[in-house]
């Protein structure tokens, strides 16, 4: 008994990305095999205006990339506006991944850390790419509604192309919008709280064994 | 029948008919005809081929006209006579029995019987196939007025009747009908309705016949652009209507149309048209004739286009493109991509350029008639040789297919 009791509680501190609140998430079973080609508009922004499940605070921010062309590197960034028409104001600074790697016509996750960002629930996230070696031709994958938490307009994007944001349709229903991954993770407090609660079960379950 | 013979010579200008119809009881319009020349014939019935003067003819024998329609005339009674109208009265004439004025000199006249009816006819003549209209001139045997009737038939049915006063001298008198329908004339009756002299029967003259033509005369139609309008009416009974490009066939030579503007367009002119006025044309066929309608309507059309989107597996991009149309008119649109970089085409469509220029040569997505207030989505895609921008400069184009 002693035995198991120790196992749940290193399952529950090992785990704490696996907890994480999903503010909103694409459906990863629901790839629609299109995407967003910086190079071919050229557009120097793609993104999309979502809604949250509720305003609040993220940690982690999950995107993901299609190489359209040779294998190589890139730098990436990500910003968060208010949404507008269709974008609004900004929110704090861009988050930045520098050198990701990433295959000839393959496809690459990478997550920012936002370390404590408060947002509201009507949202616009814009990825950004840069410092291209030869010829990686990044794009955004795109996905299919329903997501698995939040909200957005099926079948559409926001585009920043020069200089100005618009939202676009990418086609057909179930073309699809591009992927995104917002979460946030417990506070550390709720974590002392599930921990003492978790021991307090264990002395609890080892006491009985004793008198038994 | 009477051996008296006219002696009354009166001047061919002389004479005021007063001429009267009567409407018929069909919906085809038939109107008089009180000349020859508003006859316009196209084929007589010769009563020479009767035989020579005085050859006396039974109460119902058989015709051809000069186009080879058969007729059959029946007389009131037998006793009827084919004769020769002479130009004097006797001693000076000869070979002539009929010496009336207003007669052609030396034309021929079908003298009828003076048995039944006071000898005021009828002499009955029934096509063998319908035709648009006949007559012929009449006079009765006795100097002094009379009046004279024709009455057309569609077989049994009445189309309607006309008479004719003649002077009082009793000169010969034109009487005809037309029937501006149709052909629908299978049968007329001349006959004499008063006689103010002491008449015992009339002659008829060569009879004029207007019959349908062998000819088939083609009619082509157009509608400027399509579907702005229609142009309907007959080609001589032949129904005609149309709303982009049409061809009538007929074997009548008279058209009338008329244009009838679509919602949103308005009627604008005719082309092609020998008698146009306003939204009405009338034409007489000598062969193929070409006619167009222009209508007008307001067009203004927007266009939006969504993101190239990548199919991961073809690397083909495509983009919707949405063009609406906020006038009141049909517009036959297409969006023309003008300057696509080098190693970048359309795929889909393709094969499909635009000559309309400048520039000339681009690829274009037809997107077809788009009514005022409508709008048409459909799909285009690119493909590149390398990591080019899709980039080019969007016409729509508005005015008549491609």
């Amino acid at each position: 008994m002693r035995c198991a009791s120790f196992l749940l509680l290193a399952a529950v501190f090992a785990g704490p990305a696996a907890a994480n609140i999903a503010l909103y998430s694409s459906n990863p079973a629901n790839d629609a095999s299109n995407d967003l080609v910086f190079s071919s508009g050229p557009y120097t922004g793609l993104g999309d205006s979502i809604i949250l499940t509720a305003a609040g605070v993220a940690n982690y921010a999950n995107v993901q990339f299609y190489n359209d062309g040779a294998a190589g590197t890139f730098d990436t960034s990500l910003t968060f506006l208010n949404a507008g028409s269709p974008v609004g104001t900004q929110i704090g600074s861009p988050y930045t991944l520098t050198g990701l790697s990433i295959g000839a016509n393959s496809e690459v996750n990478a997550t920012f850390q936002l370390g404590t960002l408060s947002l509201p629930t009507d949202v616009v996230f814009i990825l950004e790419v840069s410092n291209l070696s030869l010829n990686v031709d990044p794009g955004v994958e795109l996905y299919s509604d329903p997501t698995l938490a939040g909200t957005n307009t099926a079948d559409t994007a926001i585009f920043f192309q020069s200089g100005v944001y618009s939202q676009q349709s990418t086609g057909v229903p179930g073309s699809g919008n591009p992927f995104f991954d917002l979460e946030e993770a417990p506070e550390p407090s709720m974590w002392l709280v599930l921990s003492a609660g978790m021991l307090a079960l264990a002395a609890a379950g080892y006491r009985k064994h004793r008198r038994a | 029948m009477s051996n008296f013979t006219r002696s009354t010579q009166f001047s061919l200008a002389a004479g005021l008919f007063l001429l009267t119809a009567t409407a018929g009881n069909v919906s085809d319009t038939v109107v008089q005809v009180t000349t020859l020349t508003n006859q316009a014939a196209d084929s007589t019935i010769n009563w020479t081929q009767l035989g020579a003067d005085q050859t006396a003819v039974s109460a119902s024998f058989g015709v051809t006209s000069t186009a080879g329609l058969s007729a059959t005339v029946g007389l009131a009674a037998t006793g009827g006579l084919a004769t020769v109208v002479c130009s004097t009265a006797p001693p000076n004439a000869t070979n002539c029995s009929w010496t009336g004025t207003g007669l052609p000199t030396g034309s021929e006249a079908l003298w009828t019987t003076d048995g039944a009816n006071g000898g005021h006819g009828p002499v009955t003549l029934t096509f063998g196939s319908s035709i648009f209209g006949a007559g012929a001139l009449i006079q009765a045997d006795a100097p002094g007025q009379f009046t004279a009737q024709i009455q057309a038939f569609n077989g049994a049915a009445s189309l309607g009747s006309f008479t004719a006063l003649s002077d009082s001298a009793g000169d010969a008198v034109y009487i005809g009908l037309k029937d501006t329908t149709a052909a629908h004339v299978s049968k007329v009756v001349f006959s004499l309705t008063a006689c103010h002299g002491s008449c015992a029967d009339f002659a008829l003259g060569t009879i004029q016949l207007n019959t349908p033509s062998t000819t088939a005369y083609v009619l082509n139609l157009a509608v400027t652009p399509a579907n702005g309008g229609t142009i309907s009416g007959t080609l001589n009974g032949a129904p005609a209507s149309c709303s982009s490009t049409c061809s009538v066939t007929g074997t009548g030579s008279s058209a009338t149309l008329t244009a009838t503007p679509a919602a949103g367009y308005t009627f604008a002119s005719w082309t092609g048209c020998p008698t146009p006025s306003g939204a009405t044309c009338t034409a007489t066929l000598s062969g193929t004739l070409n006619i167009s309608a222009a209508f007008t309507g307001s067009t203004s059309l927007t266009y939006t286009q969504g993101a190239l989107v990548q199919n991961r597996s073809t690397g083909i991009f495509s983009r919707t493109v949405t063009v609406t149309n906020s006038g009141t008119a049909i517009a036959a649109s297409a969006y023309v991509a003008d300057g696509l970089p080098v190693g970048v085409s359309m795929v889909s469509p393709s094969g499909t350029t635009d000559s309309s220029a400048p520039p000339s040569g681009s690829p274009y997505l037809e997107l077809g008639a788009i009514g005022g207030g409508g709008s048409v989505t459909k799909t285009i895609q690119f493909s590149r040789t390398g990591t080019q921008a899709i980039t080019y400069t969007t016409r729509i184009l508005g005015a008549g297919p491609r």
